[in-house]
C-alpha cells in the first residue's frame, strides 16, 4: 500500500517516474486511493489558501449524479467497485468533529493579531481618506465595530511572540519586541531589499 | 500563472482601477532599458529604481533561524504613488496591503482588519544612501560575477563591512530588469542569517483576462480590530535628556521620535540610528513589571534591553549583538 | 513538471468512454471552479448550482477539447462562461437588478459572505486548514521545506533537488513523506 500512496503522490505532482497509466488504472478502481488522492490535493490548497470559503464534501459525487441523470450514461462509479462496498457517504461526517476543534481553539485562543494588539482603540473614523482593500467594506464597518479586546474566535492558535530567541521571555514581552521590531521597520530606512517586509509579514506564521 | 498570483493581481485591481498600465509600461522601458553599469554601486542603484519604479509579482521564500516561509509580493507604481501587498503563505493566511497612506492588515480566516498609518518612508524596499564617499568607510562592495536565479541570469553585487559592528549584505540582481532577485545577509563569519530569494518574478502586464480570488470579500463579518485616527503618527517633543554617549563607528542618528505606539501605556522615545546601510533604533520608556534585560534575538536582529533610571532601553535592529548592546550600554540620562 | 501528464491521460480516457476518469478530474479542480465561481457569485447554493453545471457542459464538450490548451484553462473558461451567463440572465429576468457583465468579476451580491455557506461547511474549511498547518509546523525541517517548495512555490522536483542540494530521489521521498505524516492527521476529519 506505502508504494501505491507514493506512486500517488508523484502522479499528483506529474513526475516523470509516476508511471501515469498504471497508477490511474490503480486510483480508479479503489475508492480509498481516490480519497488519499483528494486529501493530498487539500493539502496543497490548503497550503496556498486556495480552499473554498466552505467544502461540500459530497460536490463530486451531485456531479457525477447529474452527468448520470442528464446524458443517461451507463456511466460507473469512479471506483469500480458496488455502491454497497464504498464508505458512506462523506457529507454527513466530521461536522461535529470541526466544532468541537474549534471550541478548544478559541478557547486558548492567543492569536496572531497579538502582533498588532491595539491599546488606543478609537471610537470612530477619523476624516483620513481610505485608499486600501476594500474602502468602502471598511468604511461600513469602521462605523458598526471596533474591538481591540480578546480575539474571540480563530482556528489558528499562535503564540505571537515566541519566535524571539531570549532567557525567560514571557510572550508579553516578546510582543513588545515584535512592536518595536514593527515601529523600527516602519521608521528607519534599509538596504536589506525584502528582508524587513518579510520579517514582519512572517510574524504570525511562526511559532 | 498560480492561482495564487491572480489573486494577488485581482485584489490590487481592486484596490485601485486607476489607469496604470501606460504608466507602468513607461516606466518599464525607463528603468529596464539595457543599463551600462560596471560598478557594484551602479548595480545597487539600478535595483533600487527598479524595485521602486518597475511593478512587479512573484513568489520568494524567506529563511531565517533553519525556517524556510512562503510569501508573495505584488509592487505597483503609477501616477499616484506606489502600493505593496504581501502575503505571508504559510501558517494563517494573512495579507498586508500598505499605500502612500494606510498599512491595512488582513486576516481572512478569523475574519480581522487592521488599518494603520503607513510610512512613506518605509516603503521603499532599497534605500540608497547619499553619502558613498563616507559609506565606503565602513563597508567594501564588489562584484562577485554572475549567477542564475529562478532562472533569470543575475549579478551578484558584494557588500562587506569593515569591522564587527554591521552585517555584510549580497545582492543577486536581475540583469535584465535590475529587480533584486536573491538577497542575503551576512554575518561576521560570511554566514548568511537571512536569506530572501525569489522562485518566480514577473512584471506586471497589465490586466489579466479573469482572475480567481480565494480571500474572501472583506463584508459585515470582518471586525475592525483598530483603524488609525490620523494622529497616531504624531510625534511629540522628544525627551534631549535622553543622550548616547558614544556609538561604533559611522552610525549616526537620524530621527527622534516621541509618540504613543501599540503595546505601550505612556509615551515611547524612539531614536533611529544609521550608518548609511544598517540601522537600528532605540527605545526608550517607562519600566514595567515584564521589563527584563539581557539580549533577544530572532534571525538577524538582535535587541538588547537594559534597565537604568528606572526606564527599559531597548536597542534593536538588523545589526550584530555587540552593536545593540554597545548602543543600549551608552545611553545615560542627564537631568536637566 | 505541471498537470500536463495526468490531465492528458484522464482527458483521454473521458474522451474514450471512460466516465470514472472525468470523476478525478472533477475531485481534483472542484475547489478551483468553485472559487472562481465565486467570484461571480456569492450565494453559497447558486455557486454550487453553477459550477456544477460548468463541469457537467465540459463532460458534455470534452471531445471538443484537442489538448490546445491545458485542461484546467479550457475548464476555466467554461465556468466563467457559465457564471457570466447565469448573471447575465438573472439581470434580465429582475429589473432593476442589472449586473453589467464585463464588471461582473467585480460584482459582489448584497448578502455578502452572510448567505456564503453554511456554518459547518466554514467550519470544515477552518479545520482542515489548521490541521495541515498545525501538521506542517511539527515536521521535520527538511520534510518541511520540501513541501513548501513544491506545494508553495511550485518549484519541479528538479528544482526542488537544486535549492537543498540533494538526489531528486530524496526529494521525490520527502515530498511523499510530508503527504502521508499531513495525511494521518486529515484524514480522521473527512472521515
Amino acid at each position: 500500500m506505502k508504494q501505491k500512496d507514493e506512486k500517488l503522490s508523484l502522479l499528483l505532482d506529474d513526475d516523470h517516474e509516476a508511471e501515469v497509466g498504471a497508477v490511474l488504472d490503480e486510483v480508479i478502481a479503489d475508492v480509498n486511493l481516490q480519497y488519499r488522492m483528494r486529501r493530498y490535493q487539500m493539502i496543497g490548497e490548503a497550503m496556498r489558501n486556495e480552499l473554498p470559503h466552505a467544502i461540500d464534501i459530497a460536490f463530486h459525487d451531485e456531479v457525477m449524479a447529474r452527468i448520470r441523470a442528464e446524458t443517461g450514461a451507463s456511466t460507473q462509479q469512479a471506483s469500480r467497485e458496488p455502491d454497497s462496498v464504498r464508505p458512506p457517504s462523506l457529507i454527513a461526517r466530521s461536522w461535529f468533529r470541526p466544532l468541537a476543534g474549534l471550541a478548544v481553539a478559541a478557547s486558548v485562543a492567543v492569536v496572531t493579531v497579538a502582533l498588532w494588539q491595539p491599546l488606543q482603540i478609537r471610537d470612530g473614523l477619523s476624516n483620513d481618506a481610505l485608499v486600501s482593500a476594500d474602502e468602502q467594506k471598511i468604511q461600513q464597518l469602521a462605523g458598526q465595530q471596533i474591538t481591540g479586546g480578546a480575539v474571540p474566535v480563530s482556528t489558528r492558535v499562535r503564540d505571537s511572540g515566541t519566535h524571539w530567541k531570549m532567557e525567560n521571555g514571557s510572550p508579553v514581552l516578546q510582543q513588545k519586541l515584535n512592536a518595536y521590531l514593527v515601529n523600527h521597520t516602519e521608521y528607519s530606512n534599509s538596504m536589506q531589499g525584502l528582508i524587513p517586509q518579510a520579517r514582519v509579514a512572517g510574524f504570525d506564521a511562526q511559532q | 500563472m498560480r492561482s495564487s498570483n491572480l489573486l494577488a493581481t485581482q485584489s490590487l485591481r481592486r484596490l485601485d482601477r486607476l489607469p496604470r498600465l501606460a504608466v507602468g509600461l513607461i516606466l518599464a522601458v525607463l528603468v529596464s532599458a539595457p543599463a551600462i553599469a560596471d560598478s557594484a554601486m551602479d548595480w545597487v542603484q539600478k535595483m533600487s529604481d527598479s524595485m521602486r519604479n518597475l511593478s512587479y509579482q512573484g513568489n520568494f521564500v524567506y529563511l531565517h533561524d533553519s525556517r524556510l516561509e512562503g510569501m508573495q509580493i505584488s509592487h505597483y507604481k503609477d501616477l499616484h504613488g506606489e502600493k505593496e501587498r504581501l502575503i505571508s503563505l504559510n501558517g494563517e493566511a494573512r495579507e498586508v496591503i500598505r499605500d502612500n497612506q494606510n498599512l491595512t492588515c488582513i486576516w481572512p480566516s478569523s475574519r480581522k482588519v487592521i488599518v494603520d498609518v503607513s510610512r512613506k518612508n518605509s516603503f521603499s524596499p532599497i534605500f540608497i544612501p547619499d553619502d558613498i564617499v563616507r559609506l565606503e568607510k565602513f563597508y567594501r562592495m564588489e562584484l562577485l560575477g554572475k549567477d542564475r536565479v529562478a532562472n533569470m541570469e543575475t549579478v551578484i553585487v558584494h557588500i562587506k563591512p569593515r569591522d564587527q559592528y554591521r552585517y555584510g549584505m549580497k545582492f543577486w540582481i536581475n540583469e535584465d530588469n535590475g529587480l533584486m532577485m536573491k538577497s542575503s545577509l551576512l554575518d561576521e563569519n560570511g554566514r548568511a542569517v537571512e536569506e530572501v530569494m525569489f522562485t518566480s518574478l514577473q512584471l506586471f502586464e497589465g490586466d489579466n483576462e479573469l482572475v480567481i480570488d480565494t480571500m474572501p470579500p472583506i463584508d459585515d463579518n470582518f471586525t475592525l480590530v483598530r483603524y488609525h485616527s490620523g494622529d497616531s503618527s504624531r510625534s511629540f517633543a522628544a525627551d534631549n535628556a535622553w543622550q548616547l554617549n558614544s556609538v561604533p563607528g559611522g552610525f549616526w542618528r537620524e530621527s527622534v521620535l516621541r509618540r504613543k505606539i501599540p503595546g505601550s501605556d505612556d509615551y515611547v522615545q524612539q531614536m533611529v540610528y544609521t550608518d548609511g546601510l544598517a540601522s537600528l533604533s532605540v527605545f526608550i520608556e517607562k519600566k514595567t513589571s515584564l521589563a527584563q534585560s539581557g539580549l533577544s534575538s530572532m534571525g538577524a536582529v538582535n535587541a538588547f534591553i537594559r534597565i537604568l533610571n528606572n526606564h527599559s532601553i531597548t536597542a534593536i535592529g538588523e545589526v550584530p549583538a555587540i552593536t545593540v548592546q554597545q548602543m543600549a550600554e551608552s545611553v545615560t540620562y542627564q537631568s536637566p | 513538471m505541471g498537470t500536463n501528464l495526468l490531465d492528458a491521460e484522464l482527458v483521454k480516457r473521458v474522451q474514450s468512454g471512460d466516465t470514472a476518469a472525468f470523476d478525478i478530474l472533477v475531485q481534483k479542480y472542484q475547489h478551483k471552479v468553485i472559487n472562481l465561481v465565486g467570484r461571480f457569485v456569492s450565494d453559497q447554493s447558486e455557486c454550487q448550482d453553477i459550477a456544477q453545471d460548468a463541469f457537467i457542459k465540459s463532460f458534455k464538450a470534452i471531445n471538443s477539447f484537442r489538448g490546445d490548451s491545458q485542461f484546467y484553462t479550457w475548464l476555466y473558461r467554461i465556468a466563467a462562461n457559465t457564471a457570466k451567463n447565469y448573471l447575465a440572465s438573472r439581470a434580465r429576468k429582475s429589473p432593476g437588478y442589472t449586473v453589467d457583465v464585463e464588471d461582473a468579476e467585480h460584482f459582489e451580491g448584497e448578502s455578502g459572505l452572510k448567505e456564503y455557506a453554511t456554518p459547518e461547511n466554514q467550519l470544515l474549511t477552518e479545520e482542515i486548514k489548521r490541521t495541515v498547518f498545525g501538521a506542517i509546523e511539527r515536521l521535520p525541517e527538511d520534510l518541511k521545506s520540501a513541501i513548501t517548495l513544491r506545494e508553495l512555490d511550485g518549484l519541479s522536483y528538479e528544482e526542488i533537488a537544486q535549492v537543498m542540494d540533494c538526489p531528486i530521489g530524496t526529494v521525490r521521498s520527502r515530498i511523499f513523506r510530508a503527504r502521508d505524516v499531513i495525511d494521518k492527521e486529515l484524514r480522521p476529519l473527512l472521515e
